[in-house]
């Protein structure tokens, strides 16, 4: 394909990005498997919004959701017993996908150790002005966590419902509260990444 | 790189993609960089280059050239088959071990290269090899960062290739550092150049007409000084870097000499060779000697040659035993392209190996060049620049007398004297770009027009830097001394008149343009203007047409992600939005305003990427006020001499004291009457042009009355180029006054 048939490619279709990156010599390819949305459709007077529209968050900023404490960048020691851990980011939503499409959020956890963490997912949906159109929402996953140390788990979160023509952003709330019961994950429960996947 | 392996996801973010940024006048580009950050959740890039662990390795017993299957080692036995090895730079993937000396072994695996590894240094001392369970190094190998659409195939992927500068990790988190590859232009060319010493005294130190006399000259040993060699140069053993080349070019002294033959080892660079002479018989060299004649410093300039050529006389300096002989590296060593122009002179030292498998442009010798993979470099686009711009006209000579930074000699020697620069294109390769001029821009076409559908808001727009008004240019460089016996001055007249010392100045030194008929102080006037070096004249239209007589504006635009592919750095763009202010006209908005982008980062975070550009072909507006321009402090429709129409001017509010604005018109100008946002004095969009009768202090006179009687508070300008006098138009001076002019015309595409 010519570069131009794929310029052609990329401004006729909708776009749906993904990278990869591949190292002379060595057998790994490390990218993101599943295409992320690209702002194609907002318009330029939402600016503002673009900015934080693709919202991955950095795995050196990812905050530890566990129950031992966690000693981050600036000393600051968390959680305590009396303080519940949570993570919070904002998702912008493109105009062409608040009515007639599915949104889901991925969002992925590394496990540093065996056993089973539950996770809070709230969510709070706002409109152009800033104020919320709903009361807060909040669904509440329970995030299996795989018997293997050291690994990964995926949960889609479907926020179709929670959008229409007027919301421009969401809320997404991440709470983990070690007192739920049937949360046995002894060790670090860490958010890695969240991204629209539909 | 190995589109059949699996992608891992454990990237934990976009990547960091900072763009290009050029600095086109100087040749120079600025690589983009990215970064990756990888959760190494199964521990391979953690198990691969830990080196607190001790790697398993056996040590490599035979040659390995770049079509063996089978490798032989000190002892198979230690590996784990089947595995990933390593051995230099390339990754095998070893089967079996039928014995336990040898591994039967997949070569050039993940996109690594089957390269001969030896057992011997370039110098041919024993070096060790060894072959290793786990990569020994990391930082330098090469990195391609794909981006591709849903719905694409990989291997038309949008890609950045690099190379890993850096890495560091954090809690189990790599973060992979690259560098794109113009990058690898830093590289060091012409290493290893073989040294040694005379072992004998080399004739010379007569002039060049007293050859004809040798048959007279003192016969070999005759002068007590030992044998003295006349066709040859007689050498001690290598003192350092390669062995000297079969046929070349060596510098002694400050004489460069080329050298047909070399023959019984490293004794003797025979200059010319001829049947039954030997070194030490006095002969008359035709050739070989003097390739560089100090006959520069006088009036035989035209006899600086460096081609070798039969017949010419040339000078000769007699060298003593002892004297340094060290090779050095000419477009003459460049076989099959003797004659090079600066393109393919680029080209062979882009990707010159040694071993002649990169190209037809591969032909130095090992270390000459940077072995640049050519599927990284686009030839034929290079070819293509060259062909339709006229640089394969451009004849060039090429002597490199030490190692040199690839990059540093091509921007001195190559990008900066054709207005060429390197960019990175969408396939991760380098491209060379050239600076257009308005009429090559219309030509080449905008690869996208700029309008509200793509801007994020309007441009930020900026003046630029004070327009050049003089250019020098150092050429006719004698590689024996070092030193550039020719420089070129070009006064940009219109820069000079209407900035004067505020003037920006530029300078090449260039040691690979030779323009006979220029000497240090020859002058070319207009008549003579068939006599200027076609060299002198191409490099300075594109440099009249964009940064003379007014500043370049530039502009800053935030553009959808999407249109990042048509904004790449060099390419033709045109700007079409209301609410930017029309330069030339002084009106709100533009229409297909040709800009050439300069920079791009892209931010897929953001979902942006940012671009800078410069305006083309609106250098001779008047769009930055400044004198001579003038505020209008009244007027009287027949209050000047004769009763014509007089605007009596404020006195110093765009120059400076004790100059009067006034002082910078001068009768017959042709002026505009605007008001303060260069709207005209009716409030349309064309402002009136009048001429200046006369000028006094702080008033002018016209020669007729405008349409609609200027206030104070209004402005007089200066106007569009195209309704400006005489006296505004282009100006070229080549050390001359103002009544020697040379210059092409503005608009013809340079050939």
């Amino acid at each position: 394909m010519t570069t131009a048939a794929r310029i052609a490619a990329l401004v006729n279709s909708r776009q749906r990005l993904q990278w990869w990156i591949e190292i002379e010599g060595i057998r790994c390819r490390y990218g993101t498997t599943t295409p992320v949305w690209a702002p194609e459709d907002v318009t330029p007077n939402e600016e503002d919004d673009m900015s934080s529209f693709f919202h991955l968050v950095s795995g050196t900023a990812m905050p530890a959701i566990g129950k031992e404490p966690v000693v981050d960048e600036s000393g600051m020691q968390y959680p305590d017993d009396e303080v519940e851990h949570r993570a919070s980011w904002i998702i912008y939503v493109p105009v062409a996908l608040r009515t007639g499409h599915t949104l889901v959020e991925r969002l992925v956890f590394y496990a540093e150790a065996a056993g089973t963490a539950k996770i809070s997912i709230g969510i709070t949906p706002f409109n152009e002005s800033g104020a919320d159109t709903f009361d807060p929402d909040l669904v509440v996953k329970d995030v299996a966590i795989p018997a293997a140390p050291d690994s990964m788990v995926a949960v889609d979160v479907d926020l179709t419902e929670y959008i229409d023509a007027n919301v421009t952003h969401l809320m997404i709330g991440l709470s983990r509260d070690s007192s739920v019961s049937g949360d046995n994950l002894a060790k670090k429960l860490v958010f890695m990444n969240g991204y629209l996947v539909e | 790189m190995g589109t059949e392996r699996i992608i891992h996801p454990w990237i934990t973010g976009i990547p960091k993609i900072k763009g290009q940024e050029v600095d086109a006048l100087n040749g120079d580009t600025t690589p983009q960089t990215f970064s990756v950050n990888v959760l190494d959740i199964d521990n391979e890039i953690t198990d691969l280059f830990a080196f607190n662990v001790v790697p398993i390795k056996t040590k490599v017993t035979a040659r390995i050239d770049s079509t063996d299957t089978s490798i032989t080692v000190a002892n198979s036995a230690v590996f784990t088959l089947p595995c990933d090895l390593y051995v230099n730079k390339e990754t095998v993937y070893a089967t079996a071990a039928p014995d336990g000396t040898t591994l039967t072994v997949t070569r050039a695996m993940y996109g690594s290269t089957a390269i001969d590894h030896l057992l011997t240094d370039q110098n041919g001392a024993t070096i060790t090899l060894e072959i290793f369970n786990r990569p020994q190094f990391m930082v330098g190998r090469r990195v391609t960062l794909c981006e591709g659409i849903e719905g694409l195939a990989e291997a038309d992927a949008m890609k950045i290739n690099g190379f890993l500068t850096g890495t560091s990790v954090d809690e189990s988190i790599w973060q992979f550092d690259c560098s794109g590859v113009l990058a690898i232009l830093k590289k060091q060319i012409c290493t290893n150049l073989p040294v040694t010493k005379l072992a004998a005294p080399l004739w010379g130190g007569e002039t060049s007409e007293d050859q004809e006399n040798l048959d007279a000259a003192p016969g070999p040993g005759s002068d007590g000084a030992g044998p003295v060699t006349y066709n040859a140069i007689k050498i001690e053993s290598l003192t350092g870097g390669n062995a000297f080349k079969g046929a070349g070019t060596v510098q002694v002294g400050e004489e460069i000499i080329r050298y047909e033959v070399h023959v019984n080892l490293s004794e003797f660079l025979v200059i010319q060779s001829v049947p039954n002479i030997d070194p030490y018989t006095p002969f008359y060299l035709t050739m070989g000697r003097g390739l560089f004649s100090r006959e520069i410093l006088g009036d035989k300039w035209q006899r600086l040659i460096f081609d070798g050529q039969l017949g010419v006389p040339q000078f000769m300096d007699r060298h003593e035993a002892g004297e340094e002989v060290k090779q050095v590296v000419t477009h003459l060593d460049m076989t099959g392209f003797t004659s090079p122009n600066p393109i393919q002179v680029m080209l062979i030292l882009l990707t010159s190996t040694g071993y002649g498998t990169n190209g037809i442009y591969d032909v130095l010798p090992d270390g000459w060049g940077a072995g640049i993979d050519q599927s990284m470099i686009d030839v034929a686009g290079m070819i293509a620049l060259g062909n339709a711009y006229g640089l394969t006209q451009i004849p060039i000579s090429v002597c490199i007398t030490e190692p040199v930074e690839l990059f540093e000699w091509l921007q001195e020697n190559i990008l900066r004297p054709c207005h060429l620069f390197l960019v990175e294109d969408l396939d991760g390769k380098i491209v060379a770009k050239t600076i257009l001029t308005k009429d090559e821009a219309e030509i080449a076409g905008a690869s996208i027009t700029l309008d509200v559908g793509e801007l994020i808001k309007a441009p930020k727009w900026a003046p630029g830097d004070m327009p050049v008004g003089e250019v020098t240019i150092k050429c006719n460089w004698n590689p024996g001394d070092d030193k550039f016996y020719t420089e070129a001055k070009c006064l940009l007249g219109d820069s000079l008149k209407r900035y004067e010392g505020l003037t920006r100045r530029t300078e090449i030194e260039c040691k690979t343009i030779y323009m006979p008929g220029v000497g240090p102080s020859a002058t070319v006037t207009q008549e003579n203007k068939p006599g200027v070096p076609a060299f002198l004249n191409q490099f300075i239209s594109p440099i009249f047409e964009r940064w003379a007589i007014n500043p370049c504006p530039s502009i800053e635009a935030d553009l959808l992600y999407k249109d990042r592919y048509y904004v790449q750095p060099g390419n033709i763009v045109k700007l079409t939005m209301a609410g930017v202010p029309d330069v030339e006209t002084g009106d709100r908005g533009v229409s297909a305003q040709l800009f050439q982008v300069v920079s791009e980062r892209p931010d897929a975070k953001k979902g942006t990427t940012t671009i800078g550009a410069l305006m083309i072909g609106c250098h001779d507006r008047n769009y930055r006020r400044i004198a001579p321009s003038a505020k209008i402090a009244g007027y009287d429709a027949d209050g000047g001499v004769g009763g014509v129409p007089r605007i009596t001017l404020e006195a110093n509010i765009f120059s400076a004291s004790p100059a009067k604005d006034s002082d910078f018109f001068e009768p017959l100008d042709k002026v505009i009457l605007v008001q303060e946002d260069y709207r005209a004095l009716d409030g349309g969009a064309t402002p009136e042009v009048v001429t200046i009768l006369g000028v006094g202090s702080n008033y002018i006179d016209l020669t007729a009355a405008p349409a609609t009687a200027p206030i104070a508070g209004f402005f007089v300008d200066t106007p569009a180029y195209g309704d400006a006098t005489t006296a505004q138009t282009e100006d070229w001076s080549f050390q001359a006054g103002s009544d020697e002019k040379i210059g092409a015309d503005p608009g013809v595409i340079r050939q």
